[in-house]
C-alpha cells in the first residue's frame, strides 16, 4: 500500500513486502486474528494507509499502534514505516510542522536499516519538507540522494523522480535545468506509451510531469504550453488525490492567468489555494497565492483585499521564518547526534580491534603455553610410567627378598648345622634390602631438600648406634634445611655418611658420636667425631672401609679428611660445595 | 584395648598381602612363632569384612600395595567396624606420606618389608600388647599437623606440654630409653604418652578437613 498523499516526490516507493490489499474490511478481519508480531504490524499499517484520505484521524491511530507494537518487537522495519505513517497522517492533518523531527528520525532509522526503499524513502521525505518550506537548495541535496538510488535500484521509477527533480529547479528558478528534465521525463513515458494507460503508477507520473512541464514552461514564458499541461494535469492530480499536485497547478495557472492579464480568474484560482485543506503543511504554495492576491488586488486598486492578502502573505513569512529557525535547530540537533553515534560506532570498533587484538596474542600465547604444557605433560607422563614400573620391581624385589629372609630365619631353627650359610645368605639379604631402600629413597624426587637427607641420617644413625649403646648427638644448620640437593649428591652424601657411622659403630667402642654439619654460601662441612679408640689412619687407608669413603667424597668432588690417634678418637671431615 | 592383665593364649594373626610367596613366608613365619597363629592369610581387602568375621584376629598385618581397596582405607574400615583390632601397615617403600596418613587412619604400627623376621615378631607381640612405638618421621608428621590445625576448629585438640615435649624428643630420633631419661620418668611412661598421642591423632584426623588434607598429598 503506498501513501498517495505525502507530497509528490515521494510517491515511488513501495513498502516492498507489504501487501497490496486495500480492502479495510478484510484487513479488519485479518488484524483480529493476528497475534503480536510482524505480520500484525504490517496489518496495521496497510489499514494506516487505507485510512489515509478517508479519515486522517483513523490513519494516524492505526499507524501509531503500528508504532509501539513495532517498538515493542523491536522490528526497526516496522518502526520506519509507522513512522513514514505517521509522517503521512500528520501531513493529511495539516499538522505537518511538528514533523521535522518525525522526518529525522526516519533517516536515522534508514541508515541503520541501510535498505535502497528505506534510505531513499527518508531521503525522500526530507528534501519534500524543505521543498515546501521553500529551501529548495537543501531539498535539492536530499532528492540528489534520492536520485543515486534511483538510478541504481528502480530504474523504472526515474520518470517521477525527474519531473520532481524539475519542480525544484523551478523553485530556484533554473528554469533551463527544469525544462530539461521535465521533458526528459516526459519523454520517457510517451516512449514508453505509456501515457495513456490507467493504472495508478501511471496517473501518479503523468501528473506529476504535467505539473512539472507546466512550471518549466512557465518559467521559460511559454504561457500557452504551461496552461496546457496544467489543465492537463489537474484532473489527473484530482483523481488520485494528489494534493500538491493540485495546488502547484493552481498556482501555476493563476500566475500565467495573471500574466495574461486575467485578473478575477487569476484570483479564483489563487483563492482555490487557499482554502486548501493541506495548506499548513505546503505554506510556500500559501505564501505564492497570498502574494499573488495582493499583487493582482494592487492592480485592481482594491486596497482592502490587498492589505488582507499582503497581511496574509507576512504571517505565513513569518512562520516559515520561525519555523526556519527551528528547522535550523532541528538540523543541528540531528547532526550532532549523528555525530555522537559515529563516534560511538569508531570508539566501538576501535575497542573491538584492540580486544580482538589481544585475543589474538592471547590466543597464541596460550598455545605456546599449552604445548609446553602438553610437552610437559607427556614428560611426566613418561616418568610417572617408569616411576610406576620402578615400585612395582622394587615391589616385588622386597617382597621376594623379604619371604627369603623369613624362609631362611625358619630354616636355621630347623636345620641348626645349616646356621652359618644360612647367616650368610641373610646377610646378603639384609644387604640388597638396604641397599635398594636406599637407591629408591635418593632417587624419589620429593626428597629433594637437606632436611629430607637430615631425616633419613638420623633415623639410620640412630638406629645403628642405640644398638651399640652409643649416644648420637646429630647438629645441623637451620639454613640447611630448605636448601635442595641433587639426587646424586644426596645419595653420595648419605652413603659417605652411613660408611662413616657404621665404622664407628662397628670399630670405635665409643660412647657417643657427634655429628656437625655446617654451611656458607653453599659450602657444606660435616664433622662426625668420636671418642672411641681411634685407629692408625696410615694402616687403614688401603682397605675397604676408607675405599668406600673415598669413593663418595671423590663423586661429591669433596675434601675429606680423618684423622684419628690411637685411644683419642676419630674425626671425619667432609667438605663439598651444593650444586 | 590392651589385655595386659590377661594371659595371653595365642594372638590371632590376619594377613593381607597381595604377594603369594611372601604371604605364604609369613603365614609360616606367623604360625611357627611362640604365641601367635595366623588365623587368615589374604591376597587383597575387597572382601575385607567378611574376611575379617572369618579371621576374627587380634592383630591385623596390612600391606599398604595392594589391587582394589587400598591399605589405607582397608585400615579406616577395619578401626570402624573392628575397633579393638591392633593394625601394622607393611610397606617396602619409606614413602612418609602413605605411612603417616596410615597411622592417623588408625594403623598402630608400621613395619618396612627389610624387617629381619625376627623383629616383625617382636613387633607383632609389641603391637598387641599395646606398644606403638613413634618412630622419628612419623612425630616430624604429627607435629607439623598439629601445628597447622586452626583455633576455630570446634574439634580443636590440643597436646599436653609434656606431650609435646616427648614428640619434639622423637622428631630428634630419640630412642624412648633417651626420652625417658632426658624426661626422668620410666619408659612405661613413654609410652604412654605416645599412646596418649596416637588417639589425638586419630580424633584429630577424622576431621575432614584433615582427612582430605592428607589424602590430598597421596594423590
Amino acid at each position: 500500500m503506498r501513501y498517495i498523499g505525502l507530497p509528490a516526490i515521494l510517491l515511488m516507493f513501495s513498502f516492498g513486502a507489504y501487501s497490496q490489499n486495500t480492502n479495510i474490511d478484510s484487513l479488519k478481519k485479518k488484524l483480529s486474528a493476528q497475534k503480536a508480531d510482524s505480520n500484525k504490524v504490517k496489518t496495521l499499517i496497510d489499514l494506516s494507509a487505507s485510512y489515509q484520505l478517508a479519515s486522517p484521524d483513523s490513519c494516524l491511530v492505526y499507524a501509531q499502534r503500528a508504532l509501539t507494537l513495532a517498538e515493542k518487537l523491536r522490528y526497526d522495519k516496522g518502526i520506519f514505516w509507522s513512522e513514514i505513517g505517521i509522517h503521512a497522517a500528520l501531513y493529511f492533518k495539516g499538522d505537518y510542522p511538528q514533523e521535522l523531527a518525525n522526518a529525522f528520525k526516519a533517516l536515522s532509522l534508514s541508515k541503520k536499516l541501510s535498505t535502497p526503499e528505506t534510505t531513499g524513502y527518508a531521503n525522500g521525505m526530507l528534501s519534500d519538507y524543505y521543498y515546501s518550506q521553500g529551501d529548495y537548495n537543501t531539498s535539492l541535496s536530499y532528492w540528489r540522494e534520492v536520485i543515486k538510488i534511483g538510478e541504481k535500484r528502480f530504474p523504472d521509477e526515474m520518470l517521477g523522480l525527474w519531473a520532481n527533480l524539475s519542480k525544484i529547479y523551478d523553485g530556484m528558478n533554473m528554469h533551463d535545468s527544469a525544462m530539461f528534465y521535465a521533458k526528459k521525463a516526459y519523454g520517457k513515458i510517451k516512449g514508453n506509451q505509456g501515457w495513456h494507460k490507467e493504472d495508478y503508477d501511471v496517473l501518479r507520473q503523468r501528473s506529476l510531469i504535467s505539473t512539472a512541464l507546466g512550471n518549466a514552461f512557465a518559467g521559460k514564458a511559454n504561457y500557452d504550453s504551461a496552461m496546457y499541461y496544467y489543465r492537463r494535469g489537474l484532473p489527473v492530480s484530482k483523481n488520485i488525490h494528489l494534493e500538491t499536485n493540485v495546488i502547484d497547478c493552481y498556482n501555476g495557472i493563476a500566475a500565467v492567468y495573471k500574466t495574461t492579464g486575467k485578473l478575477d480568474s487569476a484570483a479564483w484560482y489563487a483563492k482555490k489555494v487557499l482554502t486548501a485543506k493541506i495548506g499548513r503543511s505546503y505554506p510556500v504554495s500559501l505564501l505564492k497565492a497570498a502574494n499573488l492576491l495582493s499583487d493582482i488586488y494592487e492592480l485592481q486598486n482594491r486596497s482592502d483585499s490587498t492589505l488582507k492578502y499582503l497581511r496574509l502573505a507576512i504571517s505565513v513569512r513569518d512562520s516559515l521564518f520561525s519555523r526556519e529557525k527551528m528547522t535550523a535547530v532541528q538540523n543541528i540537533n540531528y547532526k550532532e547526534q549523528e555525530q555522537k553515534k559515529e563516534m560511538e560506532a569508531a570508539k566501538t570498533k576501535l575497542q573491538n580491534q584492540i580486544i580482538l587484538y589481544f585475543l589474538l596474542t592471547g590466543l597464541t600465547a596460550l598455545l605456546a603455553i599449552a604445548g609446553i604444557l602438553l610437552r610437559d605433560k607427556r614428560l611426566t607422563q613418561l616418568q610417572k610410567m617408569r616411576n610406576n614400573i620402578a615400585d612395582d620391581l622394587h615391589d616385588d624385589i622386597g617382597s621376594a627378598l623379604s619371604s627369603i629372609g623369613i624362609l631362611s630365619e625358619l630354616a636355621k631353627a630347623r636345620s641348626p648345622e645349616a646356621l652359618s650359610l644360612l647367616s650368610s645368605i641373610e646377610e646378603s639379604i639384609i644387604n640388597i634390602q638396604e641397599n635398594m631402600s636406599d637407591i629408591v629413597w635418593a632417587v624419589n624426587p620429593k626428597n629433594d631438600r637437606f632436611e629430607n637427607v637430615l631425616q633419613r641420617m638420623n633415623q639410620f644413625a640412630s638406629e645403628i648406634l642405640d644398638a651399640k649403646n652409643i649416644e648420637l648427638s646429630l647438629k645441623s644448620d637451620e639454613s640447611l634445611s630448605g636448601l635442595r640437593i641433587t639426587m646424586e649428591q644426596r645419595k653420595n652424601f648419605y652413603l659417605f655418611f652411613k660408611e662413616a657411622i657404621n665404622n664407628a659403630a662397628k670399630y670405635s667402642v665409643a660412647k657417643k658420636v657427634c655429628v656437625n654439619i655446617v654451611q656458607k654460601d653453599r659450602q657444606v662441612e660435616m664433622t662426625i667425631n668420636d671418642n672411641g679408640k681411634g685407629f692408625n689412619v696410615a694402616e687403614i687407608s688401603g682397605g675397604n672401609g676408607m675405599g668406600t669413603l673415598k669413593k663418595r667424597a671423590a663423586e661429591l668432588c669433596a675434601d675429606f679428611k680423618i684423622q684419628s690417634l690411637p685411644q683419642e678418637g676419630t674425626i671425619v671431615k667432609l667438605k663439598f660445595k651444593i650444586a | 584395648m590392651t589385655r595386659y592383665n590377661h594371659i595371653i593364649l595365642e594372638i590371632k594373626v590376619a594377613i593381607f598381602e597381595d604377594n603369594k610367596l611372601l604371604r605364604e613366608s609369613l603365614q609360616l613365619l606367623v604360625n611357627n612363632a611362640e604365641g601367635m597363629a595366623c588365623s587368615g592369610a589374604f591376597p587383597d581387602a575387597n572382601k575385607l569384612l567378611r574376611h575379617m568375621q572369618i579371621a576374627d584376629p587380634d592383630v591385623v598385618m596390612m600391606d599398604i600395595n595392594m589391587p582394589g581397596i587400598s591399605g589405607i582405607e582397608a585400615v579406616h574400615l577395619i578401626k570402624e567396624k573392628f575397633p579393638h583390632v591392633h593394625i601394622l601397615i607393611q610397606t617396602v617403600f619409606d614413602d612418609n606420606d602413605k605411612i603417616f596418613a596410615a597411622i592417623c587412619a588408625g594403623a598402630s604400627r608400621y613395619m618396612l618389608k627389610k624387617t629381619p623376621p625376627l623383629k616383625m615378631i617382636e613387633a607383632i607381640r609389641e603391637t598387641y600388647l599395646g606398644g606403638a612405638p613413634m618412630t622419628a618421621s612419623v612425630a616430624v608428621k604429627v607435629l607439623q599437623m598439629f601445628r597447622q590445625q586452626t583455633v576455630k576448629k570446634v574439634e580443636f585438640i590440643d597436646l599436653s606440654g609434656r606431650e609435646k615435649e616427648i614428640l619434639a624428643l622423637l622428631v630428634k630420633g630419640k630412642s624412648y630409653k633417651a626420652i625417658a631419661t632426658t624426661c626422668f620418668i620410666s619408659i612405661d611412661t613413654v609410652s604412654t604418652h605416645v599412646r596418649h598421642i596416637y588417639e589425638k591423632l586419630h580424633v584429630h584426623s577424622k576431621s575432614e578437613a584433615v582427612a582430605k588434607a592428607i589424602n590430598q598429598k597421596l594423590v
